[in-house]
């Protein structure tokens, strides 16, 4: 085996990991097929179909995603080896506190036989944002899980109701595009909710979900996605498939890969409670209007246009005018819901690498938008 | 090799990158050489020295390391690739800016075999830590070219007299090796200068061997000197080599077992500076330089502080102050290009045909521009 070189500059955090009492905040959206599909296409299913070991679908009948707010108030690694090397007795290293934002998806991957069939469909999830306020955990889940973690402040704000919520989420970005335009640390999203729903003596979570209508649209999800079934119960699926396109830029020419793998990660929630549901009709997700967040939200979420936010615009002299719609109301939530839970991350396997496959042929980029 | 899959989301900028109108502050400081020869074997000397065919070594003729602190008002990139999208190309998106604190360490790498000696000879510099406050460029910086860049707090400012400098860098890190300790933003170096030479309020009365040189007249004659090493290397065609070449170890861990390598190679970059100005000293004497070496800091102190045990674990802040030998700084502009894999080691026992794929990367400077009149281009994964 190749051992890799520690250095303390790599500051990374090892899986896998753990953290005992993370708070779970959850907004499910529609996000269509096509955009499911068309991401999984793009970062997936690459290289020659023919000779891919698998192939990743959208679910029509899920065709959703879940927007997350979980801050992890102590996560830590539980590598052995690391505490080994520096004379430490210790199972837990390397504590450090995070808050993170993520969409998910549901997809469905299928293994490809000899005969090019598609067969053994396993449900799985892609996140095509990831924010987190860490850098450790940036580069982390960046350099060694190989998902894409943009790092930004995901702040809580005092809520405006109390028993409320708001979390402010900012980016490196650049409001317009343009060469005189400089990056800077911009709102990317808002979002905000109400109090959760009262639960009389005896209710169970299930109780606040039929009382805000939930109960179709959860035996829908359930009927699409076993894993969810008992949510209302209160509970939460065990364990989590994530999977996403680890990769790297060769130095010498950056459009080229040196290193392609598909990557399955397990995300499993131990000892979950305080299940509870909001109502989805005081729930706003917001998205601040800039070109970058406009870019990003078209690309990846399939916003409707009415929802997006205003273009930022640019005047005769080359200033920017403020837009009249800085901010808009840009996601509908379907369901809204919070936990708690232990959870640990770590990785399940490396799919396949694409180091013996033949090279994608170069994609065409859509006819711009 | 595959196409990278372009995406607007992940945060990376690719080069090529041009920072005009860049301001650096440099400071001169001793280093040990058994703890670069240290590092020259951990992290280049990789492997058997036979099939490797090359050593790094340190640089007995400049036994120093220059700690730079690097203002970027503007970070231009000329990228234009189409992403996959059909996205706003990364050069057509706006500029970005930062401040950087590193470490830069000569060190001299020649080959093992007679004929190697000269051909493979090169005066390269490597960065054991950077840091920046730009994690777009953090990011770039790690996954592109292997830097081990990392993300932190760095404030500017002016120290007690006129037109003096100081600078303190935090960066998260953990008070000690306690199993609960948690992660916080830690200070981690401090620097803080007398004015600049001739100085008004200068605090010592030690005279520095750099004051010979405050003179209009000496000053001239170094920013002369500069702007001619500037076009020596365009003049020569390159045959004589003036910018600094970076040499840092690119490698990636596996997901399962993170302690295995998938990927470990040497990258070779190129840094430019140019149109040097308004370059001025500072009495070596007024610095001071203070490093944090408590908890997990102690290791990336090792190289800075000649001879001095680090105290590794200790829970209460160590403190350490390091001499300075030097300290000037200047304006310019700044290029960072010519990025290559140098060198490609085996992983996991791979037979590996292309372990050397770009033979050129690891040409001696002086040589390069006759092997690419004889030869053509070599590209990375093109087979032997």
């Amino acid at each position: 085996m190749t051992r890799f070189i520690e250095s303390l500059s790599t500051h990374q955090l090892l899986p896998p990991y753990r953290c005992d009492a993370a708070s779970v905040h959850c907004f499910l959206f529609d996000i269509g097929p096509q955009a499911i599909q068309t991401y999984c296409d793009t970062f997936l299913n690459i290289g020659d179909p023919l000779q891919r070991p698998y192939e990743w679908r959208a679910i029509p009948q899920a065709p959703f995603g879940m927007l997350c707010v979980t801050h992890y108030p102590a996560i830590y690694s539980l590598d052995p080896e690391t505490p080994r090397a520096l004379g430490v007795q210790a199972q837990a290293w390397d504590h450090l506190k995070q808050t993170e934002m993520f969409v998910a998806a549901p997809v469905t991957r299928y293994r490809r036989t000899n005969d090019n069939l598609l067969v053994d469909p396993v449900i799985e999830w892609v996140q095509p944002i990831l924010i987190v306020d860490n850098a450790t955990s940036a580069f982390s889940g960046r350099e060694i899980l190989g998902l894409d973690w943009l790092y930004g402040h995901v702040d809580f704000m005092r809520p405006a109701k109390p028993g409320g919520f708001q979390v402010n989420v900012t980016l490196p970005s650049w409001k317009v595009f343009g060469p005189n335009s400089p990056e800077e640390m911009l709102p990317f999203a808002s979002l905000t909710r109400g109090q959760p729903l009262p639960l009389e003596a005896g209710e169970t979570p299930g109780a606040a979900a039929d009382r805000l209508g939930l109960s179709a649209f959860i035996a829908q999800l359930e009927a699409a996605i076993p894993d969810l079934a008992g949510i209302a119960e209160g509970k939460f699926p065990e364990t989590l498939e994530l999977v996403g396109l680890k990769q790297f830029r060769a130095a010498g020419d950056p459009n080229l890969a040196i290193y392609q793998a598909v990557i399955a990660l397990s995300c499993c929630y131990s000892n979950v409670n305080d299940m509870q549901f909001f109502d989805a009709a005081e729930a706003v997700v917001t998205f601040q209007g800039s070109s970058m967040v406009n870019e990003i939200l078209g690309t990846f979420l399939n916003v409707p246009p009415k929802w997006r936010p205003g273009p930022v615009m640019v005047g005769s002299d080359g200033k920017m005018v403020p837009s009249q719609l800085p901010r808009v109301r840009a996601l509908e939530p379907r369901m809204v819901f919070s936990f708690t839970a232990q959870m640990d991350l770590t990785a399940a396997g490396t799919l396949y690498t694409f180091r013996d496959l033949p090279p994608a042929a170069p994609r065409k980029p859509r006819a711009s938008r | 090799m595959a196409q990278f899959v372009q995406s607007v989301a992940n945060q990376q900028i690719p080069p090529p990158y041009h920072f005009p109108n860049v301001t650096a502050h440099a400071f001169l400081i001793d280093v040990d050489m058994g703890a670069v020869q240290e590092y020259c074997d951990t992290y280049f000397n990789l492997g058997d020295a036979e099939e490797r065919g090359f050593v790094y070594r340190p640089c007995a003729a400049a036994p120093y390391a220059l700690l730079m602190v690097v203002e970027y008002p503007m970070m231009i990139n000329s990228n234009r690739t189409v992403l996959g999208y059909g996205e706003t190309p990364f050069s057509e998106r706006g500029y970005a800016s930062q401040n950087e604190v590193f470490l830069a360490v000569p060190v001299i790498r020649h080959g093992l075999t007679l004929q190697d000696l000269l051909t493979r000879a090169a005066l390269e510099w490597f960065l054991p830590f950077v840091v920046v406050d730009n994690s777009t460029s953090a990011f770039s910086g790690r996954e592109i070219l292997g830097l081990e860049k990392l993300w932190g707090e760095i404030t500017l400012g002016q120290g007690p007299f006129p037109d003096s400098f100081s600078v303190n860098v935090g960066l998260p890190g953990w008070p000690s090796l306690e199993p609960t300790a948690m992660q916080q933003m830690l200070p981690f170096l401090s620097v803080t200068t007398g004015g600049r030479l001739p100085a008004v309020g200068k605090t010592s009365d030690v005279a520095s061997p750099w004051t010979l040189l405050q003179s209009r007249f000496a000053v001239g004659a170094m920013q002369t000197a500069s702007a001619f090493v500037d076009n020596l290397c365009t003049t020569s065609s390159g045959i004589i080599p003036s910018p600094m070449r970076l040499v840092t170890l690119k490698q990636f861990r596996d997901a399962t077992d993170p302690h295995r390598a998938i990927y470990q190679a040497l990258v070779g970059t190129r840094s430019r500076y140019y149109d040097v100005a308004n370059l001025a000293l500072y009495n070596e004497h007024d610095v001071t330089l203070n490093l944090e070496m408590g908890g997990s800091f102690a290791e990336a102190a090792k190289l800075f502080v000649a001879g001095t045990p680090c105290a590794t674990g200790d829970a209460k802040p160590v403190r350490a102050s390091v001499p300075v030998r030097g300290a000037f700084t200047f304006n310019a502009h700044l290029d960072f290009d010519e990025m290559q894999t140098l060198h490609l080691f085996p992983v996991d026992g791979d037979d590996c045909d292309n372990c050397d794929p770009e033979r050129a990367g690891m040409l001696s400077p002086w040589l390069a521009p006759w092997w690419g009149l004889f030869n053509a281009p070599p590209r990375l994964g093109d087979k032997a």
